[in-house]
């Protein structure tokens, strides 16, 4: 669906992307991830033709841009981080406004069923300009699945939509890639991403640290393993045994509770619960606790300052 | 795939010139200036005409309403060269314009949809200009000349060019205060170049210093680009072609105008493409 081969923008000298190759999959949620200034939304523009990039290719259903701009344009909705209104419209207005320049079938129709699914039906006839930002950012969302798209493009989509419209949001994005919609989303929200997205690429700097499926990435980033375990009854023997054994790398005790880091190459649960056991000791219950997205970012993104850092002292 | 996209092309265009003109005649300033161009000309009626034929019983001319319609084409120009000089930039400056290139929007669509709705709000005047001209006529008794006629549909190629020459700057400018200032900068450059070169023209040969004989010599060269470059200049051009009566200049007049749109319309879509659609 969006392919890009050594995509490349510089400003005056300066990196903004560099050699980027990033592959989104048909019918895929694909989260972009990154700091501010890492180059998303510079990635996002040369995507769309809004800004051409100094070199590299781009390949959007499989065609290049250029020479099928309407027919490529025609099946992208767009929501971006800022939101730019015609404030003296309606509702109503904008989205018929836009379902024009879409060329959208059945006009009236497809723009009360975009108003419903924002839940804006009964805000339709009122200015833009009086529009809270939430919903400024709905009528965004609407005006991006109008023309019922097969790619959408969507850069910090919940930034202003308090908890009940990220829920609302997150249940389009949801619905909407059942449909067999493909998603690009760009986004600070790492525990939305986490929650919607398939695959995710990062990018630091202007350059793709990692892209892979969430889950392989975390597993991919995990040095160790972090088990939790709650017994019946504190015990410090247990603790004393455990701690003795290879592969126990640290060992926590809170109370009742046992905080134990493994290496990630197997599964330790066995083991830990044999020496428990042994000891008398009743297992209320064990948990191991994974690795968020948000871990993961600061770990890629430190991981790679560091190697940065130290390619400059090379240097 | 050529033809598809011309006909895609198209409907942008119509899809974004409606809302533009939409939004230019719910507001208030076109009928301001429409009915400051009816009451500029109603008094240039009323001091070289009823008040001449009062005075002297009598009046020879043979465009009676052309000085009216004149002023009427000139003050509506200046207007539609102004909104669209700002037309690109304001919207560049409100961020609207990047959402309208998220979809099928290009360069190409956007400039001619800007282009189409200037000159659609010319057309409304023009049909107001028209109503009045003719109701004026019949009240103080004088007939709708060939002249008057034929400047009709002259205006709407020359007033082409203004409009051309207000995209075209708004084009290269990015923020609405620049382009304003831009606009008012050059049309007083050029209106001073004209003044200073006629000025100068009416001063003897003998009587001035070789100093001003210079100035005077450059200004001329510079005038007579002024005249090419200013889209004023074919408005005059033309509207004099219109009074002598000369379809050969009537019809130079014409094309000039023409040329002159198309030739600033593809410098406007070059600069708008540099420039780009992002907010700076």
């Amino acid at each position: 669906m969006i392919h890009t081969e050594n995509l490349t923008k510089l400003y005056d000298g300066l990196v903004a992307v560099k050699d980027l190759n990033i592959n989104v999959e048909s019918g895929e949620i694909y989260g972009f991830l990154g700091p501010n200034g890492a180059g998303k939304t510079t990635t996002i523009m040369m995507l769309l033709g809004i800004v051409k990039p100094t070199r590299g290719k781009i390949g959007l259903f499989g065609k290049e841009l250029k020479e099928n701009y309407f027919e490529i344009k025609k099946k992208i909705g767009v929501v971006s981080e800022f939101i730019y209104l015609y404030e003296e419209m309606t509702g109503y207005e904008y989205l018929s406004f836009f379902a024009d320049i879409y060329q959208v079938k059945d006009k009236k129709k497809r723009v009360d069923e975009v108003l419903e699914l924002v839940n804006l039906t009964n805000r339709k006839h009122e200015r833009l300009a009086g529009y809270s930002r939430g919903m400024q950012q709905k009528i965004s969302i609407a005006r991006a699945l109008l023309p019922d798209p097969d790619l959408l493009i969507f850069d910090e989509p919940v930034a202003s939509l308090d908890p009940y419209g990220i829920l609302e949001v997150r249940d389009i994005i949801r619905r909407e890639n059942a449909r067999g919609k493909t998603f690009f989303i760009s986004s600070h929200h790492l525990s939305e991403v986490e929650r919607t997205c398939h695959r995710v690429g990062i990018i630091n700097r202007g350059e793709l640290l990692v892209e892979d499926e969430m889950e392989v990435l975390k597993k991919r980033l995990m040095k160790e393993a972090e088990l939790e375990v709650e017994l019946k009854e504190a015990d410090h023997e247990i603790v004393k045994v455990l701690s003795r054994r290879k592969f126990v790398k640290e060992i926590t005790p809170e109370e009742r509770t046992l905080r134990i880091k493994t290496p990630v190459d197997h599964d330790y649960r066995s083991e830990i619960s044999e020496v428990i056991t042994k000891r008398g000791g009743i297992i209320l219950s064990m948990k191991t606790k994974e690795m968020s997205l948000e871990d993961a970012f600061v770990t890629i993104t430190e991981q790679n300052v560091s190697l940065l850092t130290k390619e400059g002292e090379k240097k | 795939m050529r033809l598809q996209n011309f006909v895609y092309r198209l409907t942008v265009i119509k899809a974004m010139a409606k809302r533009d003109l939409a939004a230019t005649l719910y507001g208030v300033g076109i009928y301001i200036v429409t009915f400051g161009c009816l009451a500029v000309s109603a008094f240039a009626i009323k001091t070289y005409f009823i008040d001449t034929v009062k005075e002297k019983a009598m009046l020879i001319t043979a465009n009676p309403l052309g000085s009216p319609l004149f002023l009427c084409v000139f003050v509506s120009s200046i207007y539609l060269a102004l909104i669209a000089s700002i037309s690109i930039s304001r919207e560049r400056d409100r961020g609207t314009m990047e959402v309208l290139f998220y979809g099928p929007v290009d360069s190409i669509a956007y400039i001619s949809a800007k282009f189409l709705e200037h000159l659609l709000c010319y057309l409304a005047m023009l049909v107001i200009f028209v109503i009045y001209f003719v109701v004026g006529a019949r009240l103080i008794n004088v007939g709708v000349t060939y002249g008057f006629l034929a400047g009709l549909p002259l205006s709407l190629f020359l007033v082409c060019a203004v409009i051309s020459f207000g995209i075209f700057l708004s084009a290269v400018t990015t923020k609405v205060r620049t382009s304003i200032l831009v606009f008012l900068v050059i049309m007083l450059g050029l209106l001073a170049i004209q003044i200073v070169n006629s000025l100068l023209g009416g001063l003897d040969p003998e009587k001035v210093t070789t100093t001003i004989l210079y100035v005077k010599s450059g200004l001329g060269y510079l005038n007579r680009v002024v005249e090419w470059v200013s889209p004023f200049s074919y408005l005059n051009r033309g509207l004099d072609a219109v009074a002598m009566g000369s379809l050969v200049n009537y019809l130079m007049s014409l094309i000039g105008s023409i040329i002159y749109s198309v030739v600033l319309l593809t410098a406007a879509v070059l600069a708008f493409d540099r420039k780009g659609v992002r907010r700076l």
